[in-house]
């Protein structure tokens, strides 16, 4: 049996090994592939790097330099998207590497067949490293995130009802239990998927029907919890791929732009590819399962790291919940609209049509001129998955670009809300219970109590407004820079009845008054009696472990006590 | 279930050589038989089956053997994803051999029967799901029903409940053996149905708890044998639940060998291969 390979963590220096087809290097203008192989070598710390003649067609080529060289994680530079993947799979397993975290990079119509050799040959290791970095970042599969799939397009014969069918596997989210929040009412992911593939189940995790579930990753980008791992595509993936992309200050391809493409349009660049249309080097493509993945956020955090602009590329399709050219042009619109209050250009978020070939060559036909970060002004590795995702886009873009933060912006696919308590809050907590990302609290002080709210936690995912019993909050899609900068703000203050033996807290006072009004019942009989004293007390006060004290400092004891019994007015209130 | 097999010996008569070999050949000639997977599906319950039992010194050397003759067939494996833990599990076992038999006891009993310092990892259902002496004793008892149902009855010599993950696993190779019976005689619809008993058993039984348990054994620093023994297990019926829902949806209706009419993503294949076999109908002369 082959040896397997021992997991190890990317600060151990897992060694990385890099195959690249040699025919990259006349396939179109083709590839310096030894300058690759050097700067890789030097620039990335145990990274090994070789070309192997054929190794679109032969896979089998994989398994031998794995084990050669001793590689833990794997990275591939192909001439197009058209390899055999089953195979390559086989392989990647067979020399012990899980192929899920392979990283397959097409340098044919990315690089090659687009660019001029130079232009081209920086790009490819651009495009290397940050499927280096991928790989490192891969965090593993597991059992639960991948499904077996039976390819059954075929004319069936008798016999081959009796052979197990073309088999592959696709990766599907796996949910990390010790990070949802499912048992404290989340559903965040479960109201999201288009497929209702998960499920809050009766034992409180949050279950993934993997017959339904297409792997498209939205799920990965809603959950608040950041415990949604999609293999290839989690969190912690696209950070390092985005970092690698934007903050690789060695490569001197400027400006820089970040291209999402979804796997169902990546079709659309190899024909441009191929039908001898080329773009600026700059536009650096990021592939993802489904364009669904891709919120404002993610094109606005690009924008903060130095990116010149970002585009999408959906798959425009009608039967695609998140593709469908609604969805885009309502996410890329908002982006366009942020960008416009900030007094920045429009072009720098583009849509494109994977339909319309011109199209595509005109959005990509330019790059506007920003001055990217270098030295102090630089972000740093600010992660897209952070813990204030969106507002921290915002804001880094706002404090740089506009003049002040008193903007606001009322967008229906803004990615942050502004909830307002109208009168008639009990103080109650069950909107805090119910938000996902703490961003509605409850602090209790001596005044009494305030619910805050942090504008920069909030996603506007609206679980709040369902769960209020009194229906007083509303929550309104509105990018409030102010606000954001602001942090937590209290938005209601209520008062605290205390107790009057011991003084602990029995309720809000907004509370029992609203008790009062739904039971109609005034200061007397148990409810007066319910209401000025804490649960403890109560409970000694009526065993008559110890005197009642009066209102007016006497006491009473429990056998005066002045509690009716209860009538059936009172009980059937 | 047989005396030797509630003992824990792994029947050799089950899977043999040559079991073993028409798996491999099926596979390079490009497709495999439903019959030699479910031959390897039953040898390798047989063989989580048999680790979680008391590891006495004859079955030590029995399983350690076996994994050897694993290792060196079933090269289709590495199609499934469960593979890498596979070669591991096969590596650890090969092993065995080479540690004392004490401490392997030693680790046995410290997992998942006693330790001063903290609960084990009992390989129990009842443990997992439910909770109370009466929980544990429904289950019991639905196991029961559900073994004589097939025809089996525990051997009084295994003295362990009906839900010990042991007990369960074997239940899976006897189903499993009755699926690769099914086929190798061609009976489609007696293959389908054993499909399907063994999914439910699944889904109601092993999918529901065996993964918690595997987590748990994980957690043990202590565990080296046993957290890979468990943790390939848990992958192995993960992904056995999952590719039986994949079959079972495929057969669909039953036994109707029509076309099945979803088409799903196929992966590119290099070089534009093409799968289809299409018949054209004769062309009637005039």
């Amino acid at each position: 049996m082959p040896p397997y390979r021992e997991d190890a963590t990317a600060e151990e220096g897992l060694k990385t090994l890099v195959l690249l087809c040699t025919a990259l290097e006349k396939l179109g203008n083709g590839l310096d592939l030894h300058e690759i192989r050097r700067w890789l070598e030097e620039e990335i710390p145990a990274v090994e790097v070789w070309a192997v003649p054929e190794l679109c067609g032969q896979p089998g080529e994989i398994a031998e330099a794995v084990a050669t060289s001793g590689a833990l994680r794997l990275v591939l530079g192909l001439c197009s998207r058209d390899y055999p993947q089953i195979e390559l799979h086989a392989h990647a397993r067979r020399v012990g590497i899980d192929p899920f975290g392979a990283e397959v990079v097409n340098l044919g119509a990315y690089c090659a067949q687009v660019h001029p050799r130079p232009w081209a040959t920086d790009k490819a290791k651009l495009l290397l490293q940050a499927a280096v970095a991928r790989a490192l970042a891969f965090p593993g599969s597991q059992p639960d995130s991948v499904k077996p799939v039976l390819s059954w397009n075929q004319t069936v014969s008798r016999r081959a009802l009796f052979t197990l069918p073309p088999l592959h596997y696709e990766p599907v989210p796996f949910i990390r239990p010790e990070a949802c929040a499912v048992e404290e009412g989340c559903r965040v992911c479960a109201m999201t998927c288009p497929r209702e593939a998960l499920v809050a189940s009766e034992g409180g995790r949050m279950v993934l029907d993997k017959t339904h579930c297409t792997g498209c990753g939205a799920c990965v980008s809603v959950c608040p919890q950041k415990a949604i791992n999609l293999p290839g595509v989690s969190p912690q993936q696209i950070d390092a791929q985005l970092a690698a992309l934007l903050n690789t200050a060695s490569i001197p391809l400027h400006p820089r732009a970040i291209l999402f493409v979804c796997a169902r349009s990546a079709p659309a660049l190899e024909r441009l590819a191929r039908n001898g249309l080329s773009y600026p080097a700059g536009w650096l493509p990021v592939e993802v399962p489904c364009i669904g993945m891709v919120t404002p956020p993610w094109l606005l955090h690009c924008l903060s790291m130095g990116a010149a602009a970002t585009g999408v590329l959906p798959c425009l399709r009608e039967d695609c919940r998140f593709g469908k050219r609604e969805v885009q042009e309502g996410r890329v619109g908002y982006c366009r609209e942020f960008l416009g209050m900030l007094g920045e250009s429009l072009d720098a978020v583009r849509l494109l049509d994977p339909n319309d070939e011109g199209g595509v060559a005109r959005a990509l036909d330019s790059l506007p001129e920003r001055a990217t970060h270098s030295g102090a002004d630089r972000p740093g590795n600010v992660a897209l998955f952070g813990s204030r995702p969106p507002a921290q886009a915002l804001l880094r873009l706002a404090e740089k670009f506009a003049p002040s933060l008193d903007r606001s912006l009322v967008h229906p696919y803004s990615p942050v809300g502004r909830v307002q308590v109208e009168q008639g809050c009990t103080a109650c907590e069950a909107c805090v219970t119910a938000c996902p990302t703490g961003a509605l609290a409850m602090r209790r002080d001596e005044e009494g109590r305030a619910l805050t709210f942090d504008t920069g936690l909030c996603i506007a995912c609206e679980a709040c407004v369902p769960v209020c019993p009194e229906k007083v909050l509303r929550v309104e899609k509105v990018t409030d820079l102010s606000r954001l900068a602001q942090g937590k703000l209290t938005v209601y203050r209520e008062s605290e009845i205390r107790c009057e033996a011991c003084g602990a807290p029995v309720a809000a006072g907004a509370m029992l008054g609203r008790i009062a009004e739904l039971l109609g019942t005034g200061d007397a009989g148990i409810f007066s009696f319910v209401t000025r004293y804490c649960v403890s007390c109560r409970g000694s006060l009526i065993s008559g472990r110890r005197p009642i004290p009066d209102r007016d400092g006497g006491q009473t004891h429990a056998m005066e006590v002045a509690v009716p019994p209860p009538t059936t007015r009172e009980w059937n209130c | 279930m047989s005396e030797p097999e509630a003992r824990g010996r792994m029947p050799t008569t089950r899977m043999d050589q040559t079991d073993h070999r028409k798996a491999k050949d099926s596979h390079g000639q490009g497709a495999l038989e439903l019959a030699d997977l479910a031959r390897f599906r039953q040898v390798a319950y047989r063989l989580f089956s048999t680790m979680l039992l008391y590891p006495d010194e004859e079955r030590l050397k029995t399983v350690s053997a076996v994994a050897g003759e694993l290792g060196d067939q079933g090269d289709f494996l590495v199609t499934f994803p469960f593979f890498i833990q596979w070669s591991k599990l096969l590596d650890t076992l090969q092993r065995l051999t080479d540690m004392k038999p004490a401490r392997v006891q030693e680790e046995y009993v410290d997992v998942f029967l006693f330790n001063p310092d903290y609960s084990p990892n009992l390989p129990y259902e009842s443990a997992y799901l439910g909770s109370g002496a009466a929980a544990t004793g429904w289950t019991a008892v639905g196991l029961e029903r559900e073994y004589a149902a097939a025809g089996l009855s525990i051997s009084p010599a295994l003295k362990e409940p009906p839900d010990h993950a042991a007990v369960e696993l074997e239940f899976m190779a006897f189903l499993c053996d009755q699926e690769a019976c099914a086929w190798q005689g061609r009976r489609l619809v007696d293959g389908i149905k054993s499909l399907k008993h063994q999914a439910a058993f699944l889904e109601r039984h092993l999918s529901r708890w065996f993964p918690t348990f595997a987590r748990g054994v994980a957690g043990r620093e202590s565990s080296q044998v046993y957290a890979v023994v468990t943790g390939t297990a848990q992958s192995f019926i993960i992904h056995d639940r999952d590719l039986l829902e994949a079959l079972l949806k495929r057969f669909g209706s039953g036994a109707d060998p029509q076309p099945a009419d979803s088409v799903s993503k196929t992966p590119t294949q290099g070089r534009g291969r093409c799968h289809r076999t299409e018949k054209t109908p004769p062309q009637k002369r005039a």
